[in-house]
């Protein structure tokens, strides 16, 4: 009894310790890629999930590159944007997506449900702090532990074909949508009217991280600015618009807001209603672009600014 | 509680521990196994302990009350009682919705409409497995096979023993109660053997078994979309499913008992190398298989009356034997099925032909042995695609749609799948070289040397949560 406990134990260690060596010697080297190096002359980050990932065409914005990734919660934004900050001293100012749905209850599933456990901690595994483990050990620990161990294969191969961030689309970047189910998903509004319900709830662990975001920026001297990208007017997700500005009012006041939500936009300019297509974006971007070159970020006033300006356009479009 | 469950790899530890630390007291030692069992049990739904209580104390009097009968026919009536009641229960957990539906329906095809009385009944996990332990007591003490078990806390443990409560291997009175009756002493090699088979079981369970349900349920609840080579791909994917989800249960089952000084019964020796269908049934869930030889066929008469007696007592334990797994047509059908496939055998007496194992003491299986072993294993794949299918319709569909053009275009399985095949045909050769052992990786000890084995031991837990796919409850649970 005793020589097979002994055993038992030994061989335990002797894994742990094997398996600890691995784990450790992956995430040293991937550190120490420089993995989220992005180019010198690229000084703005768009950041956040899916509206922004599909609304900003980094090509059409000058010295900007395009980091938002669908499904990405704040909370793995705040570990992508520390290691962004921490390999490139030339960054000017980060955009952060800040719209109605980030602030859903439904997010700490973004965070720590199965699926997104597994699809996205696993490509932060060798980044993450001891807070965030803490987290997501805490909320679903059976996930984290098997993630931890899964990435191990997926980090090893980060390791022998190594790839910038601008190159891996897993970690985010812009995509062209071409979907355009706009008008469908408009008619079957009418024929079956959505009966929605005004969410009270928040997610307290997005907000804090979205507030982990602004604090780490300003330690480091960046200005980081929460925009909310253009959504279409018919879209059911505004139902929570007063908790949206008393949150940006008290809890997130260290940074500005920029709405560009009702951007002027036509209905083939949507793959859907919270998602703006390619040709969208195309508009968007080179409005977007043509606002920083006049200045936006030096603006006293930026949302004046921003609305004067999509007032002026607004002529050009018919809905 | 699963056995590929957190709270499990918890539970075992503690209740390994605590019962050597009480190695000298066999009735501590039992007592501990009963509470443990209790908890284990009772983690499912603690309200059907009392149904599990039921059955034991039921069993437990009926055999005292029909040893100490005075004539045959008290000892009858005892015995009556107790198989009506055992059988009740399993009828009307497990039955009752099934026959008031099939019956309704019957009568709508005359235009009879009917409103019967409907129950919604949860089945209380295993209670197919406990009924036939507790059947199997009763029966073997009315035939004065076994003596009654006067000890209550015996005969408890003997039914609720946790390693085989909710899903077998079924155990005989006579095999497992006088392990439970006597001391038991640590042995090292049994407890290292018994890791070792856990560690089996869970690889086949977590790694083939759950990843395979994942592509074989996406494409058998939407089959009619699919090409005949995809149809085929998910009805391998059920075959190995169900073999590795089924015989890693039994693995994990036997090696936990065993690291309690316990043997269980075999339930699986590698179905899939079968020659032909009464190989494959001698194989496969062979506690329940050697169940029905011993308490149905046998006393029907067995092979013992002609030709025509052997063929209806061999549909009779088929079918039942089908409608055991649950109550639902498909189950019949492929209980039927199975019962046409072996016919040949019991008709032209062949069905004794392979009594050893294949190619036995060489390292590949002659021309012969390897067109016989596919034959069968086409034809048990197509009897799965009964057991897998939603109803009778689905399966008729789904095997028309293998059988179409379609079957020779490339199937329309992710990359994964396809590498998942990869991994199905390594496990298979594994499988291969162990199958004269009691599980595949059992010799690996007289094979290699320590560090390898370590090393092998090692690759096998990292595999685990490394390939693992989406956990997914044990299939046998339901019956």
């Amino acid at each position: 009894m005793k020589l097979f406990i002994r055993n038992l134990l030994f061989f335990t260690f002797a894994c742990v310790f094997c398996g600890l060596i691995i784990i450790l010697t992956e995430r040293l080297i991937m550190n120490h890629q420089g993995r989220f190096k992005v180019a010198k002359e690229q000084k703005y980050i768009f950041l956040g999930h899916s509206h922004a990932q599909m609304a900003y065409n980094d090509r059409l914005i000058d010295s900007s590159i395009n980091q938002a990734s669908s499904g990405e919660a704040y909370f793995y934004t705040y570990i992508k944007l520390n290691k962004m900050l921490e390999n490139n001293a030339d960054i000017k100012a980060v955009f952060v997506e800040y719209s109605n749905n980030n602030i859903l209850p439904e997010m700490n599933n973004w965070i720590w449900d199965d699926i997104h456990v597994f699809d996205r901690y696993k490509l932060y595994t060798a980044y993450i702090h001891l807070n965030e483990l803490k987290v997501l050990a805490a909320n679903n620990p059976k996930a984290t532990l098997l993630c931890n161990i899964k990435s191990i294969v997926n980090n090893i191969y980060y390791i022998l074909y190594p790839k910038n961030i601008r190159a891996d689309s897993m970690l985010g970047g812009y995509i062209y949508l071409i979907r355009d189910k706009t008008d469908s998903i408009l008619q079957a509004n009418v024929k079956n009217p959505v009966k929605s319900v005004p969410d009270t709830g928040i997610s307290v662990m997005n907000v804090n991280y979205l507030g982990k975001i602004i604090d780490v920026c300003r330690k480091k001297g960046i200005p980081v600015y929460l925009v909310r990208s253009p959504l279409h007017p018919k879209y059911p997700g505004l139902e929570n618009e007063m908790i949206f500005r008393k949150l940006l009012k008290e809890e997130l006041a260290g940074a500005e807001f920029m709405d560009f939500k009702d951007y002027p936009l036509m209905d083939s300019d949507y793959g859907d209603l919270e998602h703006v297509n390619y040709r969208g974006a195309r508009k968007y971007s080179l409005f977007f672009n043509r606002l920083l070159k006049e200045g936006l970020l030096d603006k006293k006033d930026k949302q004046k600014f921003i609305n004067e300006q999509m007032n002026a356009e607004q002529n050009g479009v018919k809905r | 509680m699963l056995f590929n469950s957190l709270s499990f790899a918890i539970f075992l530890p503690i209740v390994f521990v605590a019962y050597w630390l009480a190695g000298k007291n066999r009735r501590l030692q039992n007592f501990l196994l009963l509470v443990s069992s209790c908890y284990f049990y009772g983690s499912w739904d603690y309200r059907f302990l009392f149904l599990l209580l039921f059955s034991i104390s039921l069993d437990y009097f009926t055999g005292i009350k029909m040893e100490e009968a005075r004539n045959r026919n008290m000892k009858k009536i005892w015995f009556w009682l107790s198989i009506f009641i055992n059988l009740g229960f399993l009828g009307l957990f497990k039955y009752y919705n099934f026959f008031q539906q099939s019956f309704a329906d019957f009568l709508s095809v005359f235009g009879v409409k009917t409103n019967f009385w409907t129950i919604k009944v949860i089945l209380p996990v295993g209670i197919s497995f406990y009924t036939f332990h507790g059947l199997s007591y009763v029966i073997d003490i009315y035939k004065s096979r076994i003596k009654a078990e006067r000890d209550f806390l015996n005969y408890s443990v003997f039914v609720s023993f946790f390693p085989l409560l909710v899903a077998g291997p079924i155990e005989r009175a006579t095999h497992l109660l006088p392990q439970i009756q006597r001391k038991r002493h640590f042995i090292y090699a049994k407890a290292v053997d018994g890791l070792r088979q856990i560690l089996w079981g869970l690889f086949k369970k977590m790694v083939i078994a759950d990843n395979c349900a994942e592509y074989a349920n996406m494409i058998f609840n939407h089959s009619a979309g699919y090409s005949g080579s995809t149809l085929l791909a998910a009805a391998l994917f059920f075959t190995f499913q169900i073999y590795c989800d089924f015989s890693g249960y039994s693995d994990i089952a036997i090696g936990t008992a065993r690291l309690f000084g316990i043997d269980l019964l075999r339930n699986f020796a590698f179905p899939y190398f079968s020659r032909d269908i009464a190989e494959f049934w001698r194989r496969w869930h062979i506690s329940l298989s050697s169940w029905f030889r011993d308490y149905l066929y046998i006393p029907l008469g067995g092979s013992k009356g002609g030709t025509l007696m052997k063929v209806r007592n061999t549909f009779i334990i088929f079918i039942v034997s089908g409608f055991w797994h649950g109550a639902n047509w498909t189950f019949l059908a492929w209980g039927l099925l199975n019962a046409i496939y072996i016919m040949p055998s019991i008709l032209f007496k062949t069905n004794r032909n392979y009594l050893d194992t294949v190619a036995e003491g060489r390292y590949f299986p002659t021309v012969r042995e390897f067109f016989y072993m596919t034959i069968t294993f086409t034809l048990t794949v197509l009897a799965w695609i009964f057991f897998r299918a939603n109803n009778i319709h689905h399966a008729f569909s789904f095997i028309s749609g293998i059988f179409s053009k379609a079957l020779f275009q490339k199937p329309h399985i992710s990359k994964e799948a396809f590498g998942m095949f990869a991994l199905i045909g390594l496990f298979m050769i594994v499988e291969w070289f162990g199958r004269e052992q009691q599980f595949a990786i059992a010799h690996i000890d007289r094979v290699f040397s320590k560090s390898i084995r370590w090393s092998v031991y090692f690759g096998l837990i990292v595999s685990i949560f490394y390939l693992s796919g989406k956990e997914q409850a044990f299939i046998y649970f339901q019956f």
